[in-house]
């Protein structure tokens, strides 16, 4: 049973006086515990499907059901709790919030959606940390870590609600091979305890690391 | 603490210059607006309140004939609430050396039962002791009197030293310091002793059932049949008005005057913390969709920032609120010293602190909801989407501004209109506060010039106003041998009535009896024209006499009592003076009228040199010469001691509004210098993309520099343009606020004050970009793309 499904999925964008399509008729579904790779060139659009998939994003034609929702006919703030509780994402630039140390930008996560209770935030937030190798720099701010490790405190943060899904966007286009290395292996971790983890990325993949490859090529999935 | 609140908070201090800024902004606001509600609550309340302890006067009425009155009758009267005889009379007394000044005293009938016209015990004796008298407080800020000093008062033409055995207060009476006159109390023994008048000749009432100036005439006109049939004639009459105090026109300039500065100065500092929000907003935008990404509610977000508008009116509440109420109790205090009233309040009402409080809490969040509304409801992609270098922004608005150049100055023209809300909110405020600055300038010179006008209006220099009239060769003989003298025209001055349509009874009002085409005096007519010399009679009023006798149509005939005869007189203008009501005839048609033998009672005295010093030196020659001959004189004033009396009464309201206005400069400014400095912050990327492709420190800051320029310049321009009309209005405004209805101020153009607006404005419009853009260029260009 699928646990994300696209279905006939159109999306475009006004650009001035033109329309940009930049996902065409995509079709296609993920099954549980699926570690999935979207690649494909600058501007073949797998950024736009991972925003489809994460609910950052509408599609403008077609259907989008995440764990049986049609996520696309949630209202925003509807979507923003839903997301939190059943998504993590992971920004390319990790995207922590500067002026909270690591483990508050972990703690903020679980503040937002509060499905994690109260007294077991802090317990969680710094287990987190541990698994990702980086508790020993919980009270500092990012700006004071290695990309590496801002990542992986990025990681900590996505996964702070336990989702089910785990959505990454070129997760180590900005790391060193070592880091990067150590990314990879967390999140082949992940997918062995049953989460789905969906990573777009424009590297040549080798498609043993995944189940499934979904090349994105000018809008459409090619083969 | 929740984590959100805690990013709030640090978001503050890594932003602290900005936020320093809203707090000194927001800090000034309250102190302005919270200054002007703790100062109007102690002011209205304490002067009405001073003033309502003396029971005071609804109305005195003048007569020979209240030897006939039953007093113990009148007080039975249901109508009449208190009643007792307190006779005034006019002196003189020697303030300081050969320097004499006017003396009201009262007598009183008894100083135990005060039952209306009430004043207080300061020090010394009270009652006065025989043959002694009591001094108002507020004299002896102009005098060299105290408490068992000697007074040398002049009656008659005799000089006698009589002893002040007391101070008193007595908050009902105009102050000595501003009017120029002082004020004694004494038994009835000692008064007849001093005048030689006859006592119980002048009856002060309150009235019951009476809430405006119109109850008491009507009650004045039953009780004046009364006396009709009774035989007692009314010699003169006095309504003052109704529970005001004699100067509260002054504290209602100060009242007003507070409240639009200080509330401008609060919106003010309201807008620069809307900019402030709108640019953390602006610049967190991506934190915001990241944020939004992970689960956060639009009302997460909102939560988030109105922690920071909250925490900034803390501090700005926790600062200004208690700075509010001491600068409120300091400038109370300071004006009760002025206008001669105590504090009362000792207390502020809670109301007031709530009331300071929930505007420094409620009106940021207010002013900042639009930006806040916008950051919650942007969608997650939109704010993932900013990067902070606006790219279809650049494209609009080079078609906006149809330049497509790249060099600095097309580049700054096009980056001005980039953030068009932001820039036009930028523009407003400083556009406003230049606007009000320069309004400040010219209301004080328009004052200065109506100061000036009244000044020059009267061309002669020192007026000697005798007790009785006497024939002009013998008033003026004892001063024709003063050298410095130039001329000397006698004029004659009393009291006259107008019997107009709404009145049933004449009110009494200042007469002047002059040649109609004396030089000494210049007419600022504001309606019709002077005295022309005809033979038919004609009189002119001054706007203090045409608003309390309107309606008055010119060219209309109305009965007038020049002396004892009632005539017919034309209305020939209205003339605008800062003077009490009064009206001028012709001194031929008077004389012919009712005073057959021309004599004269004010001798108007010109000098060959109208310096201020020779003035004050000939007018001690007067006074001696006064004192040796025996002359009964009831003041002698020069033209340029009357201009510092008239000077006094207005120049606190000079410099408040001066100073209140440069506070709305500065907040407005202010508002300049953030949003230059917030606009700045929002584009560290683009400023470090910039430089990276080889723009050089030197161009970011002429960039900057010469935005802040395109923004301060049109409106600089448009604040000076705005100050125009405002300035009319504002001048019209307090000029019927300090001269009556229908008397505004003209408008007046203070070239200082443009010049200093116009150099003060540049100079901060260029401080508030060059300071951010200094302080652009100081950062790295790694760090600047690296800005989050």
């Amino acid at each position: 049973m699928n646990i994300i499904e696209l279905k006939e999925v159109t999306k475009s964008f006004s650009q001035g006086d033109r329309i940009f399509t930049a996902l065409k008729n995509i079709s296609f579904g993920i099954e549980k515990g699926e570690h999935i790779a979207i690649v494909g060139k600058s501007g073949s659009g797998k950024s736009t499907l991972l925003n489809l998939i994460a609910g950052i994003d509408h599609p403008s034609d077609g259907l989008v059901k995440v764990k049986d929702t049609n996520i696309h006919e949630l209202g925003e703030s509807e979507l923003a709790g839903w997301r939190g509780k059943n998504i993590g994402i992971v920004f390319q630039f990790f995207q922590l919030i500067p002026t909270l140390t690591i483990i508050e930008n972990t703690l903020l996560a679980m503040e937002f959606v509060k499905a994690i209770p109260k007294n077991e935030r802090q317990e969680r937030a710094r287990s987190l940390l541990r698994r990702a190798g980086i508790l020993d720099h919980f009270a500092k701010f990012p700006a004071a870590l290695s990309g590496g490790e801002q990542q992986r405190a990025a990681i900590a943060r996505a996964l702070a609600n336990d989702p089910d899904i785990l959505v990454a966007d070129e997760p180590t286009g900005n790391l060193d091979s070592g880091a990067a290395k150590s990314v990879k292996a967390i999140f082949a971790e992940l997918v062995a305890g049953g989460t789905t983890v969906i990573t777009v990325t424009h590297e040549n993949v080798d498609g043993g690391q995944f189940d499934q490859v979904i090349r994105l090529q000018d809008g459409e999935i090619s083969q | 603490m929740p984590i959100i609140f805690k990013k709030s908070i640090r978001d503050m201090t890594i932003r602290y210059r900005s936020t320093l800024v809203a707090i000194l902004a927001l800090t000034i606001g309250l102190w302005g607006v919270g200054s002007l509600l703790v100062s109007m609550h102690i002011m209205t309340h304490d002067l009405t309140e001073n003033y309502l302890q003396t029971e005071p006067v609804h109305i005195s009425i003048e007569s020979e004939d209240f030897n006939k009155l039953k007093l113990h009758e009148l007080l039975a009267k249901p109508d009449i609430l208190a009643a007792e005889f307190r006779d005034k009379a006019v002196l003189r007394v020697e303030v300081h050396q050969d320097e004499w000044l006017p003396l009201w005293l009262y007598s009183v009938h008894d100083f135990e039962q005060l039952s209306l016209a009430k004043f207080f015990r300061q020090r010394g004796s009270f009652p006065p002791t025989e043959g002694t008298i009591l001094v108002e407080r507020n004299s002896l800020l102009i005098s060299d009197f105290d408490v068992n000093s000697t007074a040398r008062v002049q009656s008659e033409g005799k000089i006698i030293e009589t002893e002040i055995s007391g101070i008193i207060f007595d908050p009902a009476q105009a102050p000595a310091t501003q009017d120029a006159f002082v004020y004694a109390y004494t038994d009835k023994k000692t008064y007849r002793k001093l005048t030689g008048e006859p006592v119980n000749q002048r009856l002060i009432i309150r009235f019951s059932n009476v809430e405006t100036k119109q109850d008491v005439k009507a009650k004045f006109e039953k009780l004046s049949d009364e006396f009709s049939r009774s035989a007692i004639k009314v010699k003169s009459f006095h309504i003052p008005e109704f529970n005001e105090h004699p100067h509260q026109f002054q504290l209602n300039t100060l009242l007003y005057l507070n409240g639009a500065m200080g509330m401008l100065a609060f919106i003010m500092a309201m807008v620069l913390v809307s900019q402030l929000m709108s640019s953390i907003l602006t610049q967190q935008i991506r934190q915001i969709g990241i944020m939004k990404a992970i689960g956060a509610t639009g009302g997460h977000i909102l939560k988030s920032y109105i922690t920071y508008i909250l925490a900034m009116s803390l501090a700005s509440i926790i600062i200004g609120l208690p700075l509010a109420i001491m600068t409120g109790k300091a400038y109370s205090a300071f004006v009760a010293g002025i206008l001669n009233f105590d504090i009362l309040t000792t207390q502020i009402p809670p109301a007031i602190y709530a009331v300071i409080t929930l505007l420094g809490f409620a009106l940021p969040l207010i002013f900042s909801l639009p930006a806040l509304l916008k950051g919650m409801n942007i969608s997650v992609n939109d704010a993932l989407g900013d990067y902070g270098i606006i790219t279809n922004d650049g494209t609009a608005s080079s078609k906006a501004t149809g330049i497509t150049n790249t060099n600095v100055l097309s580049l700054s023209i096009r980056n001005v209109g980039r953030r068009k809300t932001r820039m036009m909110g930028t523009m407003a405020t400083m556009a406003l506060g230049v606007a009000i600055f320069l309004t400040g300038f010219n209301v004080r010179a328009s004052l200065s010039e109506f100061l000036d006008k009244t000044g020059q209006s009267m061309k002669y220099d020192i007026k000697v106003l005798l007790k009785q009239s006497l024939p002009p060769e013998i008033a003026i003989a004892p001063f024709k041998d003063i050298d410095a003298i130039k001329s000397i025209e006698g004029w004659l001055g009393g009291v006259g009535r107008i019997q107009n349509d709404s009145l049933s009874t004449a009110s009494p009002i200042g007469l002047i009896a002059a040649p109609f085409d004396s030089k000494l005096k210049d007419h600022d007519m504001m309606q019709g024209t002077w005295l022309t010399g005809s033979k038919e009679l004609e009189f002119v009023v001054n706007q203090q006499a045409a608003m309390e006798l309107k309606p008055l149509i010119i060219g209309r005939h109305y009965a007038i009592a020049p002396g004892d005869k009632q005539v017919s007189a034309k209305l020939a203008g209205v003339v605008r003076e800062f003077d009490v009501a009064k009206i001028y005839v012709d001194l031929d048609n008077y004389n012919r009228l009712a005073n057959p033998d021309n004599n004269i009672n004010s001798l108007m005295i010109s000098l060959n040199d109208r310096a201020y010093d020779n003035v004050i030196r000939v007018k001690k020659e007067v006074e001696h010469i006064i004192e040796k001959s025996g002359m009964n004189v009831i003041y002698v004033m020069s033209q340029a001691e009357r201009a510092v009396i008239i000077f006094n009464h207005l120049n606190i309201i000079l410099m408040i509004i001066l100073f209140l206005s440069l506070l709305v400069l500065s907040v407005s400014s202010m508002g300049m210098g953030s949003a230059m400095g917030i606009n700045i912050i929002e584009r560290t990327r683009e400023i470090g993309v910039l430089r990276a492709i080889g723009a050089t420190p030197k161009m970011i800051i002429q960039l900057f520099v010469l935005e802040g320029f395109i923004i301060s310049v049109p409106s600089i321009i448009s604040g000076l343009l705005l100050a125009l009309p405002m300035s009319s209005l504002a001048a019209g405004f307090f000029g019927e606020l300090i001269l009556g209805e229908d008397t505004p101020l003209d408008f007046a153009f203070s070239t200082p004050g443009f010049t200093i607006t116009l150099i003060v404005t540049l100079l901060f419009g260029y401080i508030a970009s060059r300071v951010p853009a200094n302080k652009a260029t100081e950062i790295t260009v790694r760090q600047a793309i690296a800005y989050e």
